[in-house]
């Protein structure tokens, strides 16, 4: 009885053919002594065959046949679709960098043909000249017949203007460019002397105004 | 076994030389490879859906999978297990999604079995019937396992590489699910006489 045991676990398999030769050997050998086992393996054996594979139809596999042609189809377009937009893009984005490219080499050579052969920099604007400093300062009236309140509201820096070489931007206009040839003004005609000594009020330093010509 | 074995090898074979012919741009290939494998796939989706116009919804998916599948391929010995694998999902897929109760396989086999013995014939079908219920009943593993060997024709090794467990495993499965199939039916016969 442990022996047939034993073999009724290998019988399912070997039903499904899945046995050694030595083992297969084995279960043959038992089931032509053995009443009992022999019975057991014909009932699986009728088990195993009352479930037939399902085998498809003309039809059915003619039908399975073509969708899977068609969804073949389908897919492959699909797939050269995707190859040509991804081409397009790898075109557009390089045919981009290369407009890019080719702008910023033109915008290069055009800024440098603008300074100039030789120009390594932009100059920097001519330090201001005293006399366009003292050219503003003269157009005020001067400060001796200005009034207790005028002076008052004098600028409080004009010595360190007149002594600074950096321009004001107000200022700055004139340096760049050669100053043109003043109209003649009374103002004018009044500073075309060439020392001007003012007395200076009570407690302000001697101004001292010195016109030079151009 | 040497049969299935010698069968087994001459399939794999078979499918190298496609899979080859197909990676060196023969498309005739691949109508080979559908003639070669369409019938098991079918089967063992009827066995496992227990409806015919489902079972060749899912046997056409699994067959364009394979197609989207065979650039990546490596090893074509690994094509069928990586075949009934994807159908045994797509089934469960299938199954999950649209909760469809099997249909008894009898009642549509009986169709196409005209001229046989009508009193034989019902006696067969009730016999089957009793057997699918029986199947239906068996833990998972089991149940494929016996599927794929007795109903798609799949070797020990085949199993094994479509269930990813060792052939002795897929052995003791088998065992096991003949086992308490054979008792089910024995108490079911039992019951009614």
């Amino acid at each position: 009885m442990d022996e047939c045991e034993g073999l009724r676990d290998l019988i399912g398999v070997y039903l499904s053919d899945a046995l050694s030769e030595a083992e297969a050997a084995r279960v043959t050998s038992h089931l032509a002594s053995c009443a009992a086992c022999r019975e057991e393996f014909a009932e699986r054996r009728r088990l195993v065959a009352a479930l037939p594979p399902a085998v498809p139809t003309a039809a059915e596999r003619e039908c399975m046949i073509r969708a899977v042609r068609v969804g073949v189809f389908k897919a492959e377009g699909a797939q050269t679709r995707v190859w040509a937009r991804r081409t397009l893009t790898a075109v557009g984005v390089t045919t981009a960098a290369a407009a890019l490219f080719m702008g910023g080499v033109l915008f290069g050579q055009h800024r440098g043909t603008m300074r100039g052969p030789g120009s390594a920099q932009i100059a920097r604007p001519p330090r201001p000249t005293p006399v366009a400093v003292v050219r503003r300062e003269l157009l005020a009236p001067p400060p001796a017949l200005q009034t207790a309140k005028e002076s008052r509201h004098r600028p409080r820096n004009m010595k360190h203007r007149l002594e600074s070489s950096t321009p004001s931007p107000v200022v700055q206009p004139l340096m760049s460019t050669p100053a043109p040839p003043l109209p003649p003004t009374d103002e004018m005609a009044a500073t075309r002397v060439a020392r001007v000594t003012v007395p200076a009020p009570e407690g302000v330093d001697d101004i001292s105004l010195a016109v030079t010509r151009e | 076994m040497k049969d299935r074995a010698a069968a087994d090898a001459s399939d794999v074979r078979t499918d190298e030389r496609l899979v080859a012919r197909w990676k060196a741009g023969d498309a005739r290939a691949f109508d080979e490879l559908v003639d070669l494998h369409i019938a098991r796939v079918f089967a063992l989706a009827v066995e496992l859906l227990g409806r015919r116009e489902d079972a060749q919804e899912v046997t056409q998916e699994v067959l364009l999978k394979l197609h989207r599948y065979l650039p990546r391929l490596q090893d074509p010995g690994s094509l069928r297990p990586w075949l009934y694998r994807v159908c045994v999902n797509q089934c469960n897929d299938w199954r999950r999604l649209r909760r469809h109760d099997p249909v008894p396989l009898g009642l549509e086999s009986a169709r196409d079995r005209e001229g046989v013995d009508p009193a034989a014939a019902a006696e067969q079908l009730v016999y089957r019937q009793a057997v699918r219920a029986a199947l239906t009943r068996l833990p998972e593993r089991q149940r494929l396992a016996f599927v794929l060997c007795h109903l798609a024709g799949l070797s020990v090794n085949e199993i094994a590489a479509t269930l990813q467990c060792a052939p002795a495993t897929v052995r003791v499965h088998l065992s096991r699910a003949v086992g308490r199939l054979r008792a089910t039916l024995a108490q079911e016969v039992g019951s009614d006489g």
